[in-house]
């Protein structure tokens, strides 16, 4: 249970507030690279509160800039695209992705003017099929290359699920909720059998990224050996997860990646990578998109779909959750660290120091390989060591 | 006209107010009980500002408790309902229909948690095929021995009208407001008669208008210049009867109010009607769009009640009384106040208001004069002519 003023703490993102500035020391994907295309090449964007806009010029070079031109505050997203910048669709100013005002039509041709105004623009990075933006202090760090974004050994493709009507965190901390899995998910086939005999130990272990979200499912529940599955949290708002794909044929590793729109809207993004010996996906390669709606309506959730029911758990909770009103038990551990951690994280930046997980060592950043285990679809990840280790532990 | 603190207490409903305690010692409909069924177990309620969870388990026993998980705050109407109580769906902390917690799946088998856990919960009732709750102290009182829920000699009927969305308060002030049938209604409850003049409308039938209290609330009288007298009486707080309807009006929260009417047809030579189960019929939107306010939507005009709902919800979500302009036909809106404001004292003072019954022994049959009202439905209200 929080404090309102605890509560309001670790959830405001907006400019200025100690969590928006927390949050703006990292990369957050704004678009899929697919939603810009020749007949639609700007999307209005709203992220961290801030309404932007995000376009690929003729050049083929991403921009994103403020929505509302400095002029007289018209809507960039109806404006025009050309070879170096966009357009405003009201008297014509131009400008380039840096900001800078390129022209003024209306104005004397000598005029200076142009060269006073800069526009709001944020640094924008193509990886994997999504377009990331850095809205922080210079220098950004490096856009860390996850290994889901960056393998080729397979299939890659980028779902943009429908809007969620909460705060982000509520997400986030379902991402540290192990025990959810069973209830809410229960009614799915896979997990059934599991809700008579639940017999967990969870563990949750902070790491250079984030906190490794780790399940050991004693044999008790399993039937035989206990597994462990290890889901990497990447701080502040992305899950790292693996699920059989396909009926188990394969396994489709994915990030969930949770952008906060604005206090009461999260837009995620799920980049999803399925290895396989017949497909390729190269750095450069175009990679599919889709976009996939949670609700039939208001209230009406499709049941069936696992985003889905998460979507109803988080919007349910409230706009905001109201943390001063809930009970949290044992099996809510990983929720208060990762609380925890988001509060020394906000402190940290407040004090002028870097918060963790930010990457400026390109060595570090060719493949960040995060060694996802799951032993029950038969997973081992790359730290077979630590999976023998849990297992003589457990 | 009213002050703005005044026009508050008047209107308010949530837990803690003071028109929100008063109502609270009162039971209130909040579902069709035969909607509750083994696929559709769980219906979200929302009542006096508070956000509720109906369910009926797998004994058959129907509970009434906070939507919202003491865990963390996931809404329990998306739960799983079963022998014991109904279960949280992200969790599965299971509350049975006291509000208590059986479970909390995830904690360790020794674990006493549980029992730390309280959930609101609210007795719930059945009566002419509704589900009724009582959301005040205990003890809660009877039923109220109305004739319109209470004869046996016919059959009933129940109607939802499109929820409206305003102030409940502005539907009751309405009912003891007996001018507007004339202006407002002129052109649907006109029984075949022209208009002459639009701006009197069928004012002239009316002799006078007269207001009283009765034990169980307040009667509002018409009489018309042709002999004929109305009466619709007002079952303190929220029950109009009107004709053959008991039009029961539910605060939802401060701005929106759910409208039941159930209909009693009075079977022919007085047969007795032992299984009485009301059918249902939801009435279609009065707006377009529907889920939108004034001035973003526009009412139909063509029924009485859509007139109504028109007249309810352009007052504004709470009519602003301080700017308003009350006259002598107005005497009744005023009296209904004043009930209102001394009946809350009352709740205040720890006294049972207006028409709370306890002593099963002495709950009196409600006699309304049902019969009179059905038999003056058809009845023109035209002055007699001069020769006549």
């Amino acid at each position: 249970m929080l404090t309102h003023e605890e509560n309001i703490l670790l959830t405001q993102v907006s400019r200025g507030t100690p969590c928006g500035e927390l949050l703006r020391r990292y990369w957050h994907p704004v678009a899929a690279a697919a939603e810009l295309t020749d007949e639609k090449p700007i999307r209005a964007v709203k992220i961290l509160g801030e309404e932007l806009v995000i376009y690929r010029d003729k050049a083929g070079r991403y921009g994103l800039v403020g929505e509302h031109c400095p002029h007289r505050l018209a809507s960039l997203a109806f404006g025009r695209v050309e070879e170096e910048g966009i357009r405003c669709p009201y008297h014509g100013w131009k400008f380039d992705g840096a900001g800078k005002c390129l022209e003024q039509p209306a104005e004397p041709p000598e005029g200076k003017f142009k060269d006073r105004i800069k526009h709001v623009a944020y640094p924008v990075q193509y990886l994997g099929g999504l377009i990331y933006a850095y809205l922080g202090p210079a220098p950004a760090p490096l856009l860390p290359r996850w290994d889901v974004l960056v393998w080729e050994h397979g299939r890659r493709w980028i779902v943009k699920e429908s809007i969620i009507d909460c705060n982000w965190l509520q997400p986030m901390e379902n991402s540290v909720d192990p025990s959810h899995l069973y209830w809410l998910h229960g009614d799915a086939e896979r997990f059934a059998p599991r809700l008579k005999t639940y017999a967990e130990k969870h563990e949750f272990i902070r790491f250079e990224y984030g906190i490794r979200k780790r399940r050991t499912t004693l044999s008790l529940a399993t039937g035989g050996e206990s597994a462990v599955d290890d889901h990497p949290l990447l701080f502040p708002t992305v899950l790292r997860h693996v699920a059989p794909y396909n009926e188990g044929s394969g396994h489709r590793h994915n990030l969930q990646i949770r952008v906060p729109v604005d206090d009461f809207h999260t837009q995620v993004f799920r980049a999803n990578f399925l290895p396989m010996e017949s497909e390729r996906s190269p750095a450069d390669a175009p990679v599919p998109f889709r976009f996939t709606p949670l609700k039939t309506g208001p209230r009406e959730y499709k049941m069936d779909m696992i985003p889905a029911q998460d979507s109803m758990a988080w919007e349910t909770q409230g706009a905001r959750s109201d943390r001063t009103q809930e009970h949290l038990g044992v099996g809510d551990e990983g929720v208060i660290a990762l609380r925890k951690l988001l509060h020394e994280q906000i402190e940290r930046v407040q004090q002028g120091l870097e918060p963790m997980g930010l990457i400026r060592d390109p060595e570090k950043n060719k493949v960040i390989d995060l060694g996802v285990i799951n032993e029950r679809i038969g997973l081992f990840g790359n730290e077979r060591s630590l999976t023998s280790q849990s297992k003589a532990a457990s | 006209m009213l002050t703005k603190e005044e026009n508050e207490i008047l209107t308010r409903v949530g837990p803690g107010t003071p028109a929100g305690e008063l109502l609270r010692r009162y039971w209130f409909p909040v579902a069709i009980a035969s909607e509750l069924t083994a696929e559709n177990p769980t219906q979200l309620v929302r009542i006096l500002g508070e956000t509720l969870v109906l369910f009926r388990d797998k004994s058959g026993r129907i509970g009434l408790i906070d939507d919202r998980c003491a865990h963390r705050g996931v809404s329990l109407s998306y739960g799983r309902v079963e022998a014991r109580g109904i279960a949280c769906p992200y969790h599965g902390w299971l509350y049975d229909t006291q509000g208590n917690c059986l479970e909390t799946p995830a904690e360790p088998c020794n674990s006493k948690f549980h029992l730390t856990v309280k959930q609101k919960a609210y007795p719930v009732q059945e009566l002419v095929g509704l589900c009724w709750a009582y959301l005040g102290p205990q003890p809660a009182p009877l039923f109220t021995n109305f004739d319109i829920w209470f004869r046996k000699d016919g059959r009933r009927k129940i109607f939802i009208q499109p929820q409206l969305d305003c102030n409940w308060f502005q539907a009751m002030e309405n009912s003891m407001d007996p001018a507007h049938l004339q202006i407002l209604h002129q052109d649907t409850a006109n029984r075949g008669r022209s208009i002459q003049d639009s701006t009197r409308g069928l004012t002239d039938d009316v002799q006078e208008f007269d207001f009283y209290e009765v034990a169980y609330g307040l009667m509002k009288r018409r009489t018309y210049r042709n002999g004929i007298v109305d009466e619709h009486p007002v079952i303190f707080p929220n029950i109009l009867r009107q004709g053959n309807v008991g039009q029961i009006r539910v605060p939802m929260d401060d701005t929106h109010t759910k409208v039941y009417f159930v209909r009693f047809f009075p079977s022919e030579n007085g047969e007795i009607i032992e299984d009485d189960e009301p059918p249902v019929e939801y009435i279609k939107p009065y707006k377009n769009p529907p889920d939108a306010v004034h001035p973003y939507t526009r009412f139909r005009m063509d029924s009485v009640q859509a007139q109504d709902h028109m007249a309810w919800e352009t007052q504004g979500p709470i009519c602003d009384r301080t700017t308003e302009r009350l006259t002598s036909s107005d005497r009744g809106i005023i009296l209904l106040r004043a009930v209102m404001f001394r009946e809350i004292k009352k709740v205040q003072r720890g006294q049972d208001p207006m028409g709370i019954i306890r002593d099963a022994q002495n709950n009196p049959f409600i006699d309304t004069h049902l019969m009179e009202s059905i038999a003056q439905i058809g009845q023109d209200r035209a002055p007699r002519a001069v020769n006549e």
